[in-house]
């Protein structure tokens, strides 16, 4: 390999190994004690419990939950690819793990480029696949994580080499990885930037019971913050359904009591106050917007008034906890503005009936996904419509 | 504007000064509301009403970095003078500060009576650690251009103590040194560039050059000199060692603000002249920190008429050591630097030379 190999930080394995694995059926045995082993290491661990998006992964992959997914699929007569090539996202720690399971359970061997970012979860996740990967060896080839920087020369070769790509946005780094060319036969699956909301029903709302609403702080905080909403699928924007004095009264409960969830459990750095500031201000300069409540909340969660739901508001993109709020009468203001990157739909007090029926209706290409509040994040074998069994590995077609 | 020149820059008790601040910020306030557009806009988000605010701390600051986002006016582009950037490295964008006859002369102006608090009334022969092509486009400057042609008219002769390659003029510094035999010189640079390419090539060779009856002035940031753990202490023994300097002053200011400089006492602290000011702000919800508590700074000043710059929100973080109290006898808020707050992008005068 002509490679700058002095340039790459291996974390796990080894490139010659990898490129040299051979692809395994889907589902396959050893994957899967892999990855219930893994599931051990990491719980084992005694601060696990901070990291709910590492918890609820290492659930996920325990040799139960795993043998039910395996059910849906036939199996028989699938093979990995091959070499999958991934780039991983810098803001979401577990993402490259996430993109690892997937992968393996597809039957593919794996090189994974990580963020130059450092995580504590990233520490615990390669601590334990390094432990896991000693108990079976024969998983060794299949599993490569690397680090090296922005350096074209490597995405080139590995690119080359692959069978298939995956990118995990956003837009700019897809059109730069693109820039290195994939052989003839490889395939590639992109992540763009995406946009997500949610939307209450603010009398349903206000009648909702106190320990609801707290479940609802806590949820929307997994939510959010959890990723400092750098997730495509954290809502940046919340809607409020129904009469307007209710969802006013709604929205400055639900507020107050986001923030006193973030107090107790967010860290918020420096930089965010300024940074949010700065977007606040960009916002101003674009659309028609106005602080909630002179922001009462501090600086843990801000809430930008934008008078109304319209086509454009996804270029609202706040981070770190700035939140772009709308008031409108029912569902259909919101759908009828939904556009291609809109993804996520999180809700509470709204039937998900009127929102597909009102989707179905109008035919906008945007929303993949509806789902309640808290629950926009837990790891599934599908994703932006997409099936990974299916998507990265071979149906071996017999007549 | 032309009254307020005319006020000491250190004379101001705190009531005093809280008074001029509040009523000039406020009517600054609502002059860049009617003129700059954009500006009008941000105040209607944050849903500020100045005619309704008591104090000038409780003004809008903007963060700096909308200066690079955005070309932020309140002049008709015809009226631009000149253009102020801030010196980023390649591929970063900078800020952009316009400005027009009225403003700039009030930084000039502002300079003038802020620096001759320190080195008295004449003009001084200078010295400039720097190289001439800095300047040279005067289009648009660079804040280290800027800052050396805001220097320069406090100069009553100049000289370039560093060649386009920056290496020193030894020879040149030498017989500027001659011909004004037993006259204060005033040394300007940014502290970056002084260390690197005149007190490492002074120390080749120590006591080649006798400074002991000057006076330096350096601005710029320390970042750079931390990797090479150089303290700001360490840093003044260093060079008194090599030539025998003894008065040096750090400054902190930026390109935004030109001219309001916060100079270092004889005490070692910044301090804040009557034509600006310092607030620390708690991150959490912007409220102003306690003395002796560390806070993002703010900082206004007087001064902006062509551009809404009067209030702007820093990324470097600060601590206020006293107010009206320091032993050496200057008025008004004196401070100390933190440096750059974590994850901000790095920014900074000397910061962006580096030797390819």
């Amino acid at each position: 390999m002509i490679l700058m190999q002095q340039n790459i930080e291996y974390m796990i394995g080894s490139m010659e190994e990898t490129v040299h694995a051979k692809p395994l059926p889907v589902f396959d045995r050893n994957v899967i004690e892999l990855l219930d082993d893994v599931s051990k290491e990491i719980l084992k661990i005694r601060n696990v419990r901070e990291f709910e998006d590492l918890v609820s992964i290492a659930f996920w992959i325990r040799k139960a939950s795993l043998i039910k997914m395996k059910q849906q699929y036939e199996t028989k007569d699938r093979l990995g690819y091959g070499l999958m090539f991934h780039i991983t996202p810098s803001n979401i720690p577990v993402q490259f793990l996430y993109s690892l399971v997937v992968s393996l359970l597809a039957g593919n061997a794996n090189i994974i480029r990580m963020s130059q970012k450092e995580f504590e979860q990233g520490r615990i996740i390669c601590e334990a696949l390094r432990k896991s990967l000693e108990k079976y060896p024969s998983m060794l080839p299949y599993v490569c994580l690397l680090r090296y920087g922005h350096d074209k020369e490597i995405t080139d070769e590995l690119s080359l080499k692959c069978d298939g790509r995956i990118v995990w946005g956003g837009d700019a780094t897809i059109s730069k990885i693109r820039e290195s060319p994939l052989s003839a036969r490889a395939f590639e699956l992109t992540f763009a930037d995406r946009f997500s909301l949610c939307i209450i029903n603010g009398q349903k709302y206000l009648e909702a019971p106190s320990d609801t609403k707290e479940i609802l702080a806590h949820g929307f905080y997994t939510d959010t913050f959890f990723s400092d909403q750098n997730a495509c699928n954290s809502p940046r924007m919340v809607v409020w359904i129904g009469e307007k004095e209710s969802c006013r009264n709604a929205a400055e409960i639900f507020w107050n009591l986001e923030k006193e969830v973030v107090e107790q459990k967010y860290a918020l750095e420096q930089i965010s106050g300024v940074n949010k500031l700065l977007q606040e201000c960009t916002i101003a300069i674009e659309m028609d917007a106005k602080r909630d409540r002179k922001n009462s909340y501090g600086n843990y969660v801000n809430v930008v008034n934008v008078g109304e739901v319209s086509p454009n508001i996804s270029d609202c993109k706040g981070n770190g906890g700035l939140f772009f709020q709308a008031f409108v009468e029912n569902v259909r203001d919101i759908i009828k503005c939904v556009q291609k990157d809109w993804q996520t739909l999180s809700y509470y007090g709204v039937c998900t009936t009127e929102i597909l029926c009102a989707i179905r209706e109008t035919g906008v290409k945007g929303i993949d996904r509806i789902v309640p509040i808290g629950q926009s994040m837990p790891p599934s074998l599908q994703w932006e419509g997409i099936d990974f069994i299916y998507s990265l590995s071979r149906h071996i077609h017999v007549l | 504007m032309n009254d307020i020149l005319k006020i000491l820059p250190y004379s101001l008790t705190k009531q005093e000064k809280d008074r001029l601040l509040t009523r000039r910020l406020r009517e600054l306030t609502g002059y860049h509301r009617e003129h700059c557009r954009t500006y009008q806009k941000i105040l209607d988000m944050l849903d500020v009403k100045e005619e309704q605010i008591s104090s000038y701390e409780e003004l809008p600051f903007l963060p700096v970095r909308l200066f690079k986002d955005m070309e932020l006016r309140s002049i008709e582009k015809e009226e631009v003078f000149k253009t102020m950037t801030s010196s980023g490295t390649t591929g970063q964008t900078v800020s952009k500060i316009f400005l027009d006859r009225q403003t700039s002369m009030n930084q000039q102006k502002t300079l003038v009576k802020i620096v001759s608090d320190f080195t008295g009334k004449s003009r001084l022969p200078m010295l400039i650690i720097d190289c001439p092509s800095v300047v040279k486009n005067r289009a648009m400057f660079s804040a280290r251009g800027a800052g050396i042609l805001g220097f320069s008219i406090l100069a009553s002769d100049r000289q370039y103590a560093l060649d386009d390659d920056m290496r020193l003029d030894l020879e040149g510094v030498r017989a500027f040194l001659k011909k004004h035999p037993g006259e204060r010189i005033l040394l300007f640079g940014f502290t970056f560039m002084i260390w690197q390419y005149f007190y490492k090539e002074l120390q080749k060779n120590p006591g080649c050059i006798d400074l002991s009856n000057a006076v330096m002035i350096h601005g710029g940031g320390w970042k750079k000199l931390q990797s090479e753990a150089v303290e700001p202490q360490e840093f003044k023994r260093r060079l008194q060692e090599v030539c025998g300097l003894s008065d040096i002053h750090d400054y902190y200011g930026m390109v935004e603000q030109t001219g309001c400089i916060y100079m270092q006492c004889e005490c070692g602290h910044l301090h804040a002249s009557i034509f600006s000011d310092v607030i620390m702000r708690r991150m959490k919800d912007f409220s102003i920190c306690d003395i002796g508590e560390k806070g993002v700074i703010q900082v206004v000043s007087l001064l902006p008429e062509s551009y809404p710059g009067h209030s702007i929100l820093t990324e470097d973080e600060g601590v206020v050591l006293g107010v009206d109290d320091c032993p050496c006898g200057r008025k008004g808020k004196y401070f100390k630097v933190l440096g750059r707050i974590k994850n901000a992008e790095i920014r900074g005068c000397s910061d962006t030379y580096e030797k390819q």
